[in-house]
């Protein structure tokens, strides 16, 4: 690996953060306090972003840090809090799956992901190890998503998956192209207003958030 | 002639239908857009038939760009033309809806642009930030109607697209990866990808052509990962259902072939090809009960894509030339026949006050013209001669027969009968059945509904072309979609 030791080990440090704060998200039942994770782990991952573009030659890594704090960190949560007092949701009183039983799941899911990016060891050990934590962030969205019923937390899944994408091109240690990064924000921006007006949507077509509602279309 | 100049009339109309309103304005410049996109793709297409693929800053357009792309501009001519008539009949009786309209022409041209960008970029990266953004471009499409039932479907389409896509970009990194470690050199370029694919490493390229099925494959309605796909098609208006089928599909499918490329030059077909078996049987085998129970016109329709997908995806999985050729030759079979059948289904359904096939019954003395469209587009559908998809499903069989995956033919043929029985009762039922007696009461009196001229022009058009390619292939189509199987296979086309 040619960056330097400490800057790797510091930005697999900060990725496997960025997984914890994952795990605490399947637990949390306040919604905000899930959109709080969601910022502090963003945030997380732009630092780990910084950190790659101090090395010689992946300069052009430094904007793509600074619009995923922004973005990521400030701008996302804050909209998305605002649409949660649009609708007036505070917390997830009934998941699909127990917060007990979705954090044990969790847990499982991780070590899948450390088996599946195995092979990659023996060729980059960082690589390795930052694609083993991308792809366990990615599940655990993806599992966030299953486990709860409500639209604007399966819309926090969707945003940890996208924050796994992340993970997984910082752990390349190049990072992505610039156009390709600066096209993902833009998309994740328009994703997101998306997803705020259709919840609001949801909200005044059935007095509900709760995505249970969404099971007309069948056959 | 530069590639990008396929952006100037889609971004330009959009723009334009944004800044002001009136449908008969929209009209108008949704049309000019429609055709000078038509024909800008057409002067490309001659321009990289005689002269072979152009690279052009970032933008790269070879012939398997130009049958998708020509692919998208048919239809797209073809959603445009339509959409006014459609629009103005949807909203006599209601309050005018302006401004509705603007958004609707202006997310339809936006859409347009994101599909050409998907098939003339060269960088894998851009390619899938283009794909996203036809999925953010028709949420608002799928959601037009702001009822129960569409809000559910966009919410299902934007969620579960954005999901799965989301492992087509993890699929991106990883191949990126692989080939920084063989050139060193950070780029997300396609060519270059190919160019590296023989050094790459095999379990990378393996994972990266999974998490690139599974995106893409969901994102193209493969099954197991459809269940977007049913409400969305069946809830959005029908020119644009017309267009998400006819033509969405096929281009999200068109950047799974860019991975295929890349994973069939790195480590050989049979991985690859063992992927795309599972999903197309898959999809053609769980599409069947769906569509031979089928009470709702225009989810039938949506699942007769899932089915039709499988079928390109079998066609491709076969691996030889002449399996490549049926899924060219399918894609534009497809297209042409769902958009019609999207559009005369719509017109019936609308017209009808109901989706609900047994109430739809008996067409044909109401409506006589778009029950015809809607018969012949759905026989052609299930396959029958002398429409061009009979000729394509053959390819597929015949193909896979040759390949050697000989009980993988058979079990495709038996599903694609069942499935063309389904399509074909319900067909009948709803061109010739009884009519329902609520109906009877009320139509009673009135004289047989004609189809708009516009629209039974490019019925005509359609099921002429379809037909035709049935029997009978020009030269230069044969040559582009067999040149598209050599860009696939990153050869040089010999004769030149």
């Amino acid at each position: 690996m040619t960056t330097g030791f400490i800057a790797s080990q510091s930005v697999t440090f900060l990725t496997a953060l960025a997984l914890v704060t994952t795990l605490g998200m399947l637990a949390f039942r306040n919604v905000n306090l899930l959109l709080r994770a969601y910022g502090a782990q963003s945030m997380l991952l732009g630092v780990a972003a910084a950190v790659i573009s101090l090395s010689p030659g992946r300069h052009h890594v430094l904007p793509v840090a600074l619009i995923t704090i922004a973005v990521k960190g400030l701008w996302i949560p804050y909209y998305l809090q605002k649409v949660i007092a649009n609708v007036r949701m505070k917390r997830e009183l009934d998941p699909a799956v127990s917060y007990q039983v979705s954090v044990l799941c969790g847990v499982g899911l991780v070590l899948l992901s450390y088996a599946a990016v195995e092979p990659f060891a023996a060729i980059d050990g960082f690589a390795a190890r930052g694609f083993g934590l991308a792809l366990a962030i990615m599940q655990l969205g993806l599992w966030l998503m299953v486990g709860r019923r409500k639209a604007v937390t399966q819309a926090i899944g969707l945003l940890v998956v996208e924050n796994g994408l992340l993970a997984a091109a910082i752990s390349t240690g190049f990072g992505m192209p610039m156009v390709v990064e600066l096209g993902l924000a833009f998309d994740l921006l328009v994703a997101v207003v998306i997803i705020g007006m259709l919840i609001i949507r949801i909200r005044t077509a059935f007095s509900s958030m709760d995505t249970e509602h969404l099971n007309r279309l069948r056959g | 002639m530069p590639i990008w100049t396929i952006f100037i009339a889609p971004v330009g109309a959009a723009i334009l239908c944004a800044v002001r309103g009136g449908l008969p304005y929209l009209d108008a410049v949704s049309k000019i857009a429609a055709s000078t996109s038509l024909a800008v793709c057409t002067a490309l297409g001659t321009l990289v038939l005689l002269d072979g693929p152009v690279p052009h800053s970032g933008l790269y357009a070879d012939y398997l760009s130009i049958l998708v792309g020509g692919i998208i501009s048919v239809v797209y001519a073809a959603a445009a033309f339509n959409s006014a008539d459609y629009l103005a009949r949807e909203g006599t009786g209601r309050e005018a809806r302006t401004m509705s309209h603007r958004f609707y022409f202006a997310l339809l041209h936006t859409f347009a642009a994101a599909l050409y960008l998907t098939v003339f970029t060269e960088n894998m990266g851009v390619m899938w930030i283009a794909v996203e953004a036809t999925t953010l471009s028709t949420a608002f499409l799928v959601g037009f109607y702001r009822n129960r039932h569409s809000l559910e479907a966009a919410w299902k389409y934007v969620i579960l697209c954005s999901i799965a896509i989301a492992f087509a970009m993890f699929g991106t990194t990883v191949l990126y990866f692989a080939s920084l470690k063989v050139a060193g050199v950070p780029t997300l370029g396609w060519l270059s990808f190919m160019a590296n694919a023989g050094q790459m490493n095999d379990s990378l390229v393996k994972l990266a052509f999974l998490c690139a099925a599974i995106g893409y494959g969901a994102k193209a309605g493969l099954a197991p990962l459809h269940f977007w796909l049913p409400d969305a098609h069946s809830q959005a208006p029908s020119p644009v259902s017309a267009m998400l089928s006819g033509v969405l599909l096929p281009t999200a499918f068109y950047a799974l072939l860019r991975f295929y490329a890349v994973a069939v030059k790195a480590i050989g077909p049979d991985y690859p090809c063992a992927v795309l078996t599972l999903f197309g049987l898959l999809s053609i085998a769980i599409a069947a009960p769906f569509i031979i129970a089928a009470r709702d016109a225009k989810r039938m329709l949506a699942f007769s894509s899932v089915e039709h997908m499988g079928v390109i995806s079998l066609c491709v999985a076969a691996g030889t030339p002449l399996g490549f050729f049926a899924a060219g030759l399918h894609m534009i079979g497809h297209a042409l026949a769902k958009s019609m059948a999207f559009l005369s289904a719509g017109y019936l359904v609308e017209q009808a006050g109901t989706r609900k096939i047994s109430r739809l019954a008996g067409s044909i003395s109401a409506f006589p013209q778009a029950a015809i469209v809607f018969l012949l587009s759905t026989l052609a559908l299930a396959g029958l001669p002398p429409f061009s998809i009979f000729a394509s499903k053959f390819g597929m069989i015949t193909s896979l027969a040759q390949a050697g995956k000989v009980k993988t033919a058979a079990l495709a043929a038996l599903l694609l009968a069942a499935v063309g029985a389904g399509l074909f009762r319900h067909a009948i039922t709803i061109v010739f059945g009884t009519r329902p007696p609520s109906r009877k009461a009320a139509q009673h009196h009135a004289k047989p509904h004609t189809l708009p001229a516009g629209m039974l022009i490019w019925a005509a058009g359609f099921m002429l072309l379809m037909a035709m390619l049935g029997v009978f292939m020009p030269h230069w189509l044969y040559d582009l979609i067999s040149w598209s199987h050599h860009s696939i296979a990153g050869q040089e086309v010999l004769w030149r």
